[in-house]
């Protein structure tokens, strides 16, 4: 074993999701080798990200602490009664990169799991309902995984909206740009029992 | 698919070994503990991606070992194909086909097919409810993707049900709120019922094979049916039905006991012999009987569902069979493509004009 602070960098890097005890120690030697100031960078931002973010109050995505509100729901442009839900902040992230949303978003924090202890009221579900109601939503999209707890929580809260406003969930088919061969015989039954017209 | 070759380092007891199995039929014998029935549990390995015998994969693992791998050379009538499963206590299974890892080892289902018999299963099966369910399963698994889905979906999603009735039990506040049940519900009532469509349709179809079989081996007034227990309706929408109507009709009781009351991890295949009840009425030597007509059975069902005919692997097939059902068996054996059995004895002189024989001693 290395010197103390080297093992307790290994260890720190290893705790982080998807990196073994090889990768850490990479990771960790490349810290080494480079200058100061990027180990100064890379520690400031550690901490800033720790102090500085916060959620919104809104749709509790990410935003910069001392806001009122999230870069989404600050925005003019965006539609503030088309709502689409998802489950994690990470979600937010992922469909922002893509741009295909024009509304707002309302994140979860999760879905429903009685094994792991999480019933509706450890969701951000009421405040959905009543954010829906107040602001007149028009359309709401449950962008949720297609797994058992992520049908569960897409059935729950759409017999909450239902009486509310309009409900729909994301489609279910094959990747664009994916080989139809090599697609798995469960992604092809759904994408064929979703067949449009052209 | 046929195999041509099988290659075990390690699996269970055997360190290193390489079968080739250039006959049709392929006749495996050696004294006890050589590892004759873990060759046959290791080439179905390849085809249902796990122990057949329901063990769990790390029991596979020989001891003071840390994996196992089989790989197998199997051909169709064209091409030969490499299979090979690898398992290592850390890293888990991976599946390939011709090298090229698949992304999840289910997706092996298939792609080589095989019908397995062993007589531990003689008593086992025929006299566990869950055993029964399993012999149906691993049937409609084989020719069906949707099934094996459906099924591990529907386990997900009766955890999840059986978790929340388990506080409602603990809880002793009666049943649980309607609106935090349902999403859970809906999902057990459609699951549920396209698994007993699919198992009351295989049992039809099982069923005029099977009973063909069994006459073959038997007096000729015996007479053995089996039925689906647990549900009444055969409609894709009267099933649904029917396990909703279940569902709410125990919900009190659910509650009670704190787990899922209904649906088809509930459900039972009967196996009536004239009349009575096959596992307690029957003898040992009718319930075996039983089992390898339902097993020959399963393998024409297989072909008539993917136009395939699937590898009968046949562990210990022969001891205390009376010599007129060996030759009966026999028989049967030439109406199938592969069959691969194992025995403790030195093949007889009849096992001897149908088989290769291959020697675990040498």
């Amino acid at each position: 074993m290395g010197p103390l602070a080297l093992e307790d960098l290994i260890v720190a890097f290893a705790k982080l999701p998807g990196i073994g005890r090889v990768t850490a120690q990479r990771l960790a030697l490349y810290v080494l080798k480079r200058p100061r100031e990027e180990a100064e960078l890379l520690a400031g931002a550690l901490i800033a990200a720790k102090e500085q973010i916060g959620h919104c109050s809104t749709c509790h995505n990410f935003m910069q602490k001392g806001e009122e509100l999230c870069e989404v729901c600050q925005d003019t442009r965006r539609d503030p009664q088309f709502l689409c839900v998802v489950a994690e902040s990470s979600d937010v992230l992922a469909l922002e990169v893509s741009q295909v949303h024009s509304g707002v978003y309302h994140v979860l924090g999760g879905v429903l799991s009685p094994q792991d202890g999480i019933l509706p009221e450890d969701l951000r579900i009421a405040a959905l309902v009543e954010r829906v109601r107040e602001r007149e939503v028009r359309e709401v999209v449950l962008a949720l995984n297609s797994s058992a707890e992520g049908d569960a929580t897409a059935h729950y809260i759409s017999q909450q909206l239902m009486p509310l406003t309009k409900v729909s969930g994301l489609a279910r088919g094959l990747p664009v740009g994916a080989d139809l061969d090599l697609a798995d015989r469960v992604t092809l039954s759904h994408a064929f029992a979703g067949r449009s017209s052209l | 698919m046929r195999i041509r070759e099988l290659i075990l380092r390690p699996f269970r007891n055997i360190a290193a070994i390489r079968l080739s199995f250039a006959a049709d039929y392929a006749l495996v014998f050696g004294p006890n503990g050589r590892g004759k029935s873990n060759i046959l549990e290791a080439i179905s390995y390849l085809s249902i991606g796990k122990s057949v015998r329901g063990a769990k994969d790390p029991q596979a693992v020989p001891h003071g070992e840390e994996f196992f791998d089989i790989q197998a050379i199997c051909t169709d009538e064209r091409h030969d194909h490499q299979l090979r499963i690898f398992y290592d206590k850390k890293e888990g299974k991976k599946a390939f086909v011709d090298a090229n890892p698949l992304p999840r080892v289910s997706d092996l289902l298939g792609v080589f097919r095989t019908v397995h018999f062993s007589p531990e299963d003689v008593s086992l099966v025929l006299r566990f409810p869950a055993q029964r369910r399993r012999l149906l399963d691993i049937l409609i698994s084989q020719s069906s993707a949707s099934y094996l889905r459906d099924l591990q979906r529907y386990n997900r999603v009766l955890t999840q049900r059986n978790h929340l009735l388990r506080a409602a039990k603990k809880s002793n506040r009666g049943p649980v709120e309607r609106q935090v049940m349902e999403p859970w519900d809906v999902q057990l009532v459609e699951l549920g019922a396209e698994i007993r469509k699919h198992r009351l349709e295989a049992l039809e179809k099982i069923n005029g094979p099977f009973t063909r079989y069994y006459d073959r081996f038997s007096p000729a007034d015996e007479e053995v049916v089996i039925t689906y227990q647990g549900a009444k309706e055969s409609g894709l929408e009267a099933l649904r039905t029917e396990l909703k109507e279940a569902l709410e009709r125990r919900r009190d009781q659910e509650a009670q006991m704190g787990h899922t009351l209904s649906g088809p991890h509930r459900d039972d295949l009967k196996f009536t012999l004239n009349g009575e009840s096959a596992e307690i009425y029957a003898s040992e030597g009718q319930l075996k009987t039983v089992l390898i007509s339902w097993k020959l059975a399963e393998a024409r069902y297989m072909e008539e569902q993917t136009g395939r005919q699937p590898v009968l692997l046949l562990d210990d097939v022969f001891s205390e069979l009376d010599p007129g059902r060996i030759g009966e068996l026999l028989d049967i054996i030439n109406e199938f493509e592969q069959v691969i059995a194992t025995t403790p004895q030195d093949p007889d002189a009849r096992q001897e004009s149908t088989f290769e024989a291959i020697d675990l001693q040498k």
